[in-house]
């Protein structure tokens, strides 16, 4: 408890500010419950991940066997796999798919506005967008055939034609090439800031609206540009899903140099050993990199933004005096403080991930000494640190999906939260103590060690499929082997820190005190009041001073009362609705200051 | 391996309160001083499977949230309140205030509890 250690020493000296702002919850929505990782734990997968990547560097893979081609299962000529592929099996799930994303749509705009009572919430965070990761990753991609966006245009294409309508809806104009995969990055991107930083993304009706306004952009590409052309450019989720299926035993009989998302639509279905597709020798194009990385980069930031440390950073932050004007600009403007320091921590990762991942890719470069560009390398062996990403991902989510992710029993009986009990199951109560702690240390171990292993493997396999002779191709993996051996400590540190919410200081203030304020400095109190409820503030200050009451609104700040150049002030405040005021003193003077106030209330 | 034979061992070993092996309760005294947690310290530890007694005092009045076990208490000052617990489930539980002034949405988080695995 970093936090409550802090406290003292921060309430005699500079007191501020926003920090009421956003004790944004952990993830998008639902509760983690995780005990760290322990020191024990923490240091034998490290030195077990160092030491078998100096096993892996010893083995001399035969160059020879490297290079032949995978082996490759096809599971459609086998009964079970045959009906699963039979058309008419994946009309049923296409059609069931958009049935599902009409209930989200409508529970989302009509049902309980309460995020756990609300099916929306809980199917689109946990089970969709966490637990599709995982059965892309450890089963396959399946999401090229349950994307209810693309069946939703295949299906109006279907009718039309019924109706004697000829070719397809799209205007198929030409995609420009320079484009690359950017529509794609920048709609990721907006997509991480909503899931991890913007408070409202739990809120049913909220999360409704934004599917769909993605739902509009996805179908104007499609029209735009062609169905197939837009899920391997512009459709964020297929080439997430895509990345994550590539370490998947069950997928398509990929073609080398094959980067497209949409590999896998039900085509062909085979098994192949798990990571075989992240081996390829044609390197991916530099938009495709940049989106690998900024996958990767918000995967890390999800988990970086629970530790103490972030949250420390950001009190210090807030609190060094160097920052008060800007923090007081921004408060000024009307914008949550916290929400604009994460947003650019947000956009800074991905950065940095870019900046790191190409500087080694340039020392992998001059180890080997070869003609290829730097872009070209870094296209080469992108795909070869997904396994340490996807090990990551499911060490942080595995409690979670197991634990919160039992809300959707309840929520499937009642999705619209009026408690209707369709299958019976309405009553379902959470067990927070389905997996123990144990469990989940020893899969957290067991998966960061097996996922850099792999990823060693990966990288070993395009290296030599690529260099000539052996020797080079092993010089080659020097840089790339600390790059990984870095990203997987980072992985483990993450998980061994305890999980704390966004700081928050503003309530921990008396109702009446006298306090120095040097120039420049804030105080903040909040106050939770009912509706129409009363509190008079009487305060006084030795220099003039500025003051407001302000509350947060989404991600803006608005303020009932707001005044400056106050010496003295005695009112009352009536609350408009009930909800949290957060009473402010700012002393824009370039002397320091004595403020005596009280507050009378509820 | 005798990294994992230590990390199964080490939780136990460094908690000797966990043998409360008679049946009764262990009773945990926590105080909240000025809407912050003054005793204990850190997070508040116990160990899988143990019977605890998280003896509550405030000087506000106060209503307290333990997530996970889902348990609230009122607290008033001069009347210490109890919350027992019988802690079957492993994790890192937050301890939230209701009634105080809010931060901007959800809840305050006083303190922990952490329920280790034996």
């Amino acid at each position: 408890m970093k936090l409550v250690r802090l406290l003292p020493a921060l309430c005699g000296t500079t007191l501020a500010i926003f920090l009421s702002a956003s004790s944004v919850s952990a993830h998008a929505f639902g509760a983690r419950y995780d005990l760290p990782l322990p020191l024990e734990y923490y240091l034998a997968a490290a030195g077990a991940a160092v030491a078998l990547s100096f096993v892996m560097m010893a083995l001399a893979f035969d160059s020879r066997a490297v290079r032949a081609k995978g082996s490759w299962i096809d599971l459609l000529k086998y009964c079970p796999g045959r009906i699963l592929a039979h058309p008419i099996t994946v009309i049923v799930i296409k059609i069931l798919s958009v049935g599902l994303f009409c209930l989200v749509l409508a529970a989302g705009f009509f049902g309980n506005q309460d995020p756990v009572k609300n099916f929306t919430p809980t199917f689109i965070w946990i089970i969709w967008w966490v637990g599709l990761a995982y059965i892309a990753a450890l089963i396959g991609n399946f999401w090229p055939t349950i994307n209810p966006w693309s069946n939703f245009m295949g299906g109006v294409e279907r009718v039309a034609r019924l109706f004697g309508w000829r070719g397809t809806l799209s205007f198929e104009r030409a995609y420009p090439r320079w484009l690359g995969v950017w529509p794609a990055i920048v709609l990721f991107v907006l997509f991480a800031w909503f899931e991890l930083i913007f408070e409202a993304a739990k809120t049913p009706a909220t999360l409704a609206t934004s599917i769909l306004l993605y739902s509009g952009v996805t179908w104007a590409g499609m029209v735009i540009y062609g169905r197939d052309v837009w899920l391997s450019h512009g459709e964020a989720f297929s080439l997430a899903f895509g990345v994550f299926g590539r370490f998947a035993p069950i997928g398509g009989r990929l073609e080398d140099g094959d980067h497209s998302g949409a590999d896998a639509a039900s085509r062909q279905w085979g098994l192949r050993p798990y990571a075989s597709a992240l081996v390829t020798t044609i390197p991916c194009r530099i938009s495709k990199t940049i989106f690998i990385l900024v996958l990767l980069s918000t995967v890390t930031f999800d988990g970086f933004k629970e530790t103490p440390i972030w949250s420390d950073l950001l009190q210090a932050i807030a609190l060094a005096p160097f920052f008060h004007p800007l923090i007081r600009m921004i408060h000024d403007i009307g914008l949550d403080y916290f929400i604009f320091l994460e947003t650019i921590v947000l956009v800074l990762f991905p950065i940095l991930f870019v900046l790191v991942y190409l500087g080694f890719a340039w020392m992998t470069k001059w180890a080997a000494g070869c003609e290829k560009s730097v872009i070209e390398i870094a296209g080469l062996f992108i795909y070869s640190i997904v396994p340490i990403a996807i090990a990551y991902h499911l060490a942080h989510y595995l409690s979670y999906l197991i634990t919160s992710g039992q809300l959707i029993i309840p929520l499937a009986s009642d999705p619209f939260g009026m408690g209707w009990n369709i299958f019976g199951t309405a009553g379902y109560e959470t067990n927070i103590g389905i997996i123990g702690a144990k469990f989940v240390w020893y899969t957290t171990g067991i998966s960061i060690v097996a996922g850099h292993v792999i990823a060693v493997g990966v990288s070993h396999f395009i290296a030599l499929r690529v260099f000539e002779p052996v020797r080079v191709a092993l010089r080659s993996q020097y840089p790339l082997l600390v790059l990984m051996v870095g990203y997987t400590m980072v992985s483990l540190w993450i998980l061994s820190q305890p999980i704390v919410g966004s700081p928050s200081l503003s309530t921990l203030r008396a109702r009446a005190d006298v306090v120095t304020m040097a120039p420049f400095e804030f105080r903040e109190l909040c106050v939770a009041l009912a509706d129409k409820e009363k509190i008079n503030v009487v305060f006084h200050s030795r220099q003039p001073i500025e003051y407001d009451i302000h509350y947060h609104d989404g991600f803006t700040i608005r303020f009932p009362v707001k005044l400056t150049d106050v010496t003295k002030h005695a009112d009352q405040f009536i609350a408009e609705t009930g909800r949290v005021y957060c009473l402010m003193w700012f002393n824009r003077s370039l002397e320091q200051t004595s403020l005596r106030y009280r507050i009378i209330g509820p | 391996m005798a990294w994992f034979v230590i990390a199964t061992v080490a939780p136990i070993a460094l908690i000797p309160e966990a043998f409360s092996q008679d049946g009764t309760a262990r009773v945990i005294q926590v105080n909240i001083e000025k809407r912050k947690v003054v005793a204990p310290k850190r997070a508040i530890r116990i160990t899988e499977n143990e019977v605890v007694e998280l003896r509550w005092s405030s000087d506000e009045a106060v209503k307290l949230h333990l997530h996970g076990y889902d348990k609230e208490l009122k607290v008033r000052p001069g009347k210490p309140a109890s919350m027992s617990i019988k802690a079957r489930a492993t994790g890192r539980f937050p301890i939230t205030s209701h009634g105080w002034g809010q931060g901007g949405h959800g809840h305050h988080t006083l303190t922990y509890l952490e329920v280790h695995p034996r």
